[in-house]
């Protein structure tokens, strides 16, 4: 079950930018054909949704105003934040890929570094949670964990898994021969 | 057994004390039996040799011998030292985990215990007043102490850790495995967000110096 290589960040990074994001276009056309599918009509000032690399792409060429998501606002980062804190165990709804979301925004849409600071918090207290709940494992649940699969909540982000991954199977691999060698 | 795993191998080169049920040849070179006490393995055999390994010699092999047919020839004599009840009680004490430097007393300590664990359980169930639950209380203890390791060691390398250097110091070779496993996720992690190779930790002596500066303004 161990896994020599997972995704590195640049990986999940180009996968997050299939998400759909809405922008304001400055320019007027059809529909445009992609390899993946057809976006738009573009129409001046009126909202579309395409995915984060078009929108990055449209933005670079200054040819489109990309909004940021109700999740990146600040009143809405400062709840999170505030929730995330209070509540121990569970994980605060945020979309799968909002590190990366949160890099793009930031590398190339806003200079804004407000939000990033307390998401850089919210990150801490999830690994944090994380790093609790394995401590949490004990050898007399083992067997149970092994075979029914650790859960982590539905709300654990992309690259909060992909920097357990290896971790994980690495450390259920041992738990797992130890255990084999006691049936046999 | 992963058949090309080199830490498999490894994990049963370590030697372990037995003692010879019966008479061996061959061997007196490598256990350094002396060919004088030997005795002939049977009346009958006629041709004239005499085993060189003699019967109840006590001696020590690489754990791996007993993976062969050599296992009904011996008998395991005790546990190894790394497998003492204190190397355990010291595990079970408050942050033992943590203080522990398992490494220095075995390099592959899981897999060598699993691995004897297996040997032991094989020989006694054979035995005709075995002690199969000495055995399995022995297991238990491995299972434990891999538990505790993974709580009080393993799982700091997910955050912030202070004397990273000094954990891994005591690791042995199946918790490096994991350690490494999660510190280059962190790493990388780390360049893509940051640019940079690793976080910056400050040393203890530096984070104690301002601790004690910090301490000393306040009491001004």
């Amino acid at each position: 079950m161990s896994f020599e290589r997972t995704f590195k960040p640049e990986e999940t990074s180009y996968v997050a930018q299939d998400t759909m994001v809405q922008i304001l276009p400055r320019f007027r056309c059809d529909r445009v054909p992609f390899l993946a599918d057809e976006f738009g009509p573009f129409m001046p000032n009126v909202p579309v949704l395409v995915p984060c690399w078009l929108a990055l792409a449209l933005n670079e060429n200054g040819k489109c105003t990309v909004e940021l998501g109700d999740w990146f606002a600040a009143e809405s980062v400062l709840a999170t934040q505030k929730n995330e804190k209070t509540d121990t165990k569970g994980f605060q709804p945020l979309p799968q890929y909002f590190i990366e979301q949160a890099r793009c925004i930031s590398k190339y849409v806003t200079e804004d570094m407000s939000m990033h600071v307390h998401l850089e918090h919210i990150l801490s207290l999830r690994q944090s949670k994380i790093r609790r709940a394995f401590r949490l494992l004990r050898h007399d649940t083992m067997r149970e964990t092994i075979e029914e699969g650790y859960r982590l909540p539905s709300e654990t982000a992309c690259s909060e898994f992909n920097s357990i991954r290896r971790f994980t199977c690495a450390a259920m691999d041992n738990f797992n021969e130890l255990l084999a060698s006691k049936v046999s | 057994m992963a058949y090309y795993s080199a830490n498999d191998f490894l994990a049963a080169e370590p030697e372990v004390s037995v003692e010879f049920i019966v008479g061996a040849r061959g061997l007196a070179s490598e256990l350094g039996a002396s060919a004088s006490t030997g005795r002939r393995r049977n009346d009958d055999d006629s041709n004239d040799r005499v085993n060189d390994v003699p019967e109840d010699f006590a001696t020590k092999i690489p754990l791996w011998w007993l993976e062969g047919a050599l296992w009904e020839d011996v008998d395991l004599v005790g546990v190894p030292d790394a497998f003492d009840d204190d190397v355990f009680a010291s595990l079970e004490a408050p942050n033992g985990g943590r203080m522990t430097d398992l490494r220095s007393r075995c390099e592959n300590y899981f897999g060598f215990g699993r691995r004897l664990v297996a040997a032991l359980r094989r020989q006694e169930a054979a035995a005709e007043n075995g002690d199969v639950e000495r055995v399995e209380r022995l297991g238990e203890k491995i299972e434990r102490a891999f538990a505790r390791r993974w709580s009080e060691c393993l799982c700091e390398v997910l955050g912030r850790c202070d004397d990273a250097d000094a954990i891994e110091r005591s690791l042995t070779r199946e918790e490096r495995k994991i350690w490494n496993a999660g510190r280059e996720a962190q790493k990388a992690y780390e360049r893509w967000r940051y640019g940079r190779g690793e976080r910056l930790v400050a040393s203890k002596i530096v984070q104690d110096a301002k601790r004690r500066k910090r301490e000393a303004n306040n009491a001004m």
